[in-house]
């Protein structure tokens, strides 16, 4: 099996990801945690600009994960880590097939979670529109 | 652009600009139903027809070449298909959407204004200067933010940096020496003191509101020089984390927003003349691509506010590397008293940060002030190219010129250059020398009567030529402004000012603010004159 949890720097996501750490040392799956970061690569930036600033937020958030690749190998479950810049909704979706995961875990609400109107905005396409199962934390 | 599916969106949207372009020549040689021709007299673009008509043909035979060539080779590997094949769909889009907002909503906005200036007292096209350049910014905003950019579209819309910056570089070929040199030192004026003022400010109130140095230190750097860019830059030496730079950026991006909306109604109120709007957009707005737009907005049909604007901006980018410098000094003394040395390369931060479109900018003046891109005898004097040939064509009409001579002869001229110069002018029946022009100008201020005045600015005009290349140069140039602009309201989203937050917004909108105003006052009331 295959569990793959979607991060985005939240607590809402720190929990998805115990969560599904949880669930794939119960079921011995693998897990793709997937590193999520809106592209703020635009025009006012050159291709080099654009490249330092991925570099600083990949390396980051490998940094952050390291830990917990660690613990884990401990308890016998692999786990990669990936980070993509984009809209989340749309990265999570295609990583789906891409991984052929067989589940996403994603939190109910991201960073920017406190605003009503977006509440959600992502969890609620994710499920809609992904071709696996899903399950959003709360 | 999908690199395995056929796609025919690239042949479609060439094929569509190829088949406008058509019908405008056929119903230009009145063989089709009025339909367009009409609509463009309603519109009263009937001027423009002749670059809608070759701007249409090329641009959509080329897309539609490379559209052909997308469906029978849909794999795209090489550099060329990156940089060429797959943006051209979105290409053709947005110069699809410059003709929208430059040839039909422009206009169609102007018709309504006028039509409801006698309902509502005033012209709500000209106060809020709904021009193309600001509709494109507009349309691309709120296209980005509610349908998204579909994915054929954006290499495309990438492509928008490169448009802008080649129409900088263009730019370069438009100034005389004397411009360069006075706004240059204008400019270096200027700069200087708000980014350095800028950049130490924001590092004091940083420290003040104890705020993590590393993002005190992006945000000293994206308020003083140039946005975005300069926060990016200034992130590797302050040690910057992702949090910082997500922070910054949506901050950078929306108070450059604000001002590119709000800078050139508030310069209308007032009246300032384009010399002050220019050095006012080039210090106080925060992005560069965003100055480009403010000062074409305020004025979208001459270039000359654009060239002050640009001037500054220019300046404000050199002084990049300086201010990258400075933090990373700064920062390395925090971070010795914590831990240890960090190592600063300071001339690898000079030749990195370097932008080369300055010196193309540069070699395009350069090359420009040789005189290859104008017909010989055609000279380039502040806005205007003379050219000061004796031709019939060029003399002051008789009457005038024993105007002239009454008014010399009442001795009310008592300057002894301009009286010299006057002397010659009747002599000669013409302007014959960029020496004369000014002095011609200036006999203005000798006579109260407009209609002489307007003799001199008529003696002055005759001599003015429109050199071909030049016109062609600056018409291609427009173009690639407004597809740039229309790319720069393609990447103002919601999600990226979203990131805006925390200590750095409340810094950043104080700051912005404070620059905006300051700078506002400084190019209103010191700045005198014009170019």
């Amino acid at each position: 099996m295959n569990i793959l949890v979607a991060h985005d720097g939240s607590e809402q996501a720190d929990k998805a990801l115990k969560r599904a750490v949880d669930l794939a040392v119960m079921a011995k799956a693998s897990l793709s945690v997937l590193s999520v970061v809106p592209d703020l690569c635009m025009m006012e930036l050159s291709d080099d600009d654009c490249k330092s600033m991925y570099k600083i937020m990949t390396n980051e958030s490998e940094k952050k994960l390291a830990a917990l690749k660690d613990d884990l190998s401990k308890k016998g479950v692999e786990m990669d880590t990936a980070v993509k810049f984009g809209n989340a909704a749309d990265i999570i979706i295609r990583a789906c097939t891409d991984k052929k995961a067989d589940l996403v875990v994603v939190g109910s609400h991201g960073r920017h979670g406190a605003k009503k109107f977006l509440l959600g905005s992502v969890s609620s396409k994710v499920v809609e529109h992904a071709p696996c199962d899903v399950i959003v934390v709360k | 652009m999908n690199e395995e599916k056929r796609s025919p969106v690239t042949l479609i949207i060439g094929l569509i600009l190829l088949a406008y372009a058509l019908v405008l020549r056929s119903q230009n040689a009145a063989l089709a139903p009025e339909g367009l021709v009409a609509l463009a007299d309603f519109l009263k673009t009937g001027k423009t027809l002749g670059t809608q008509i070759s701007v249409g043909l090329w641009s959509g035979i080329i897309i539609s070449v490379v559209g052909i060539w997308n469906l029978a080779m849909p794999s795209m590997t090489s550099k060329f298909d990156k940089l060429v094949r797959a943006p051209m769909a979105g290409i053709g889009m947005i110069i699809a959407l410059c003709y929208i907002t430059r040839f039909y909503m422009e206009p169609l906005i102007k018709v309504w204004g006028k039509q409801a200036q006698p309902a509502l007292g005033w012209d709500f096209s000209s106060i809020f200067g709904l021009n193309y350049i600001l509709l494109g910014i507009i349309l691309g905003i709120v296209w980005v933010n509610t349908i998204g950019i579909p994915a054929w579209m954006q290499a495309g819309v990438k492509t928008a940096r490169l448009a802008m910056k080649t129409a900088v570089i263009t730019l370069g070929t438009m100034y005389s020496i004397t411009e360069l040199k006075y706004l240059g030192g204008l400019s270096i004026l200027m700069v200087a003191s708000f980014v350095m003022g800028t950049a130490i400010f924001v590092l004091w109130l940083g420290k003040l509101a104890q705020i993590p140095r590393p993002l005190t230190g992006v945000l000293a750097a994206g308020l003083g020089v140039c946005g975005v860019s300069a926060a990016v830059a200034a992130a590797p030496v302050v040690k910057a984390r992702g949090v910082d730079m997500a922070y910054s950026i949506g901050m950078l991006l929306l108070v450059g927003v604000v001002g590119l909306f709000i800078f050139p109604p508030v310069a209308k109120m007032v009246g300032m003349n384009e010399l002050q709007f220019g050095a006012w957009a080039g210090t106080g707005i925060l992005n560069s691509a965003q100055v480009a737009a403010a000062a074409l907005i305020f004025d979208p049909h001459t270039i000359e506010t654009l060239k002050v604007a640009e001037i500054f901006n220019i300046t404000r980018i050199l002084f990049l590397p300086f201010i990258v410098i400075m933090l990373a000094i700064w920062f390395a003394k925090g971070e010795e008293e914590a831990e240890g040395k960090v190592n600063v390369n300071l001339g690898k931060i000079l030749v990195d940060k370097f932008p080369l479109f300055v010196l193309g900018f540069i070699l395009m003046f350069a090359f420009s002030s040789t005189g290859v891109f104008t017909p010989k005898g055609v000279e380039l004097h502040g806005k205007s190219f003379y050219s000061f040939k004796i031709d019939e064509k060029k003399e002051v009409r008789t009457r005038d010129l024993k105007k002239i001579q009454t008014m010399m002869e009442s001795g009310a001229v008592t300057d002894a250059k301009v009286k010299a110069a006057l002397e010659k002018l009747v002599a000669d029946k013409q302007i014959t020398s960029a020496e004369q022009i000014p002095l011609v100008l200036k006999a203005q201020d000798f006579t109260p009567d407009k209609d002489m005045k307007k003799v001199f600015q008529d003696a002055d005009k005759k001599v003015q030529t429109k050199p071909e290349t030049m016109e062609m140069m600056r018409e291609y140039m427009m173009w690639l402004f407004a597809f740039g602009l229309i790319g720069l309201g393609m990447q103002i989203t919601w999600t990226t000012i979203r990131q805006a937050g925390g200590k750095a917004a409340m810094i950043g909108a104080f700051t912005g603010v404070t620059k905006a105003v300051l700078s506002f006052f400084v190019c209103w009331l010191l700045i005198k004159g014009s170019i």
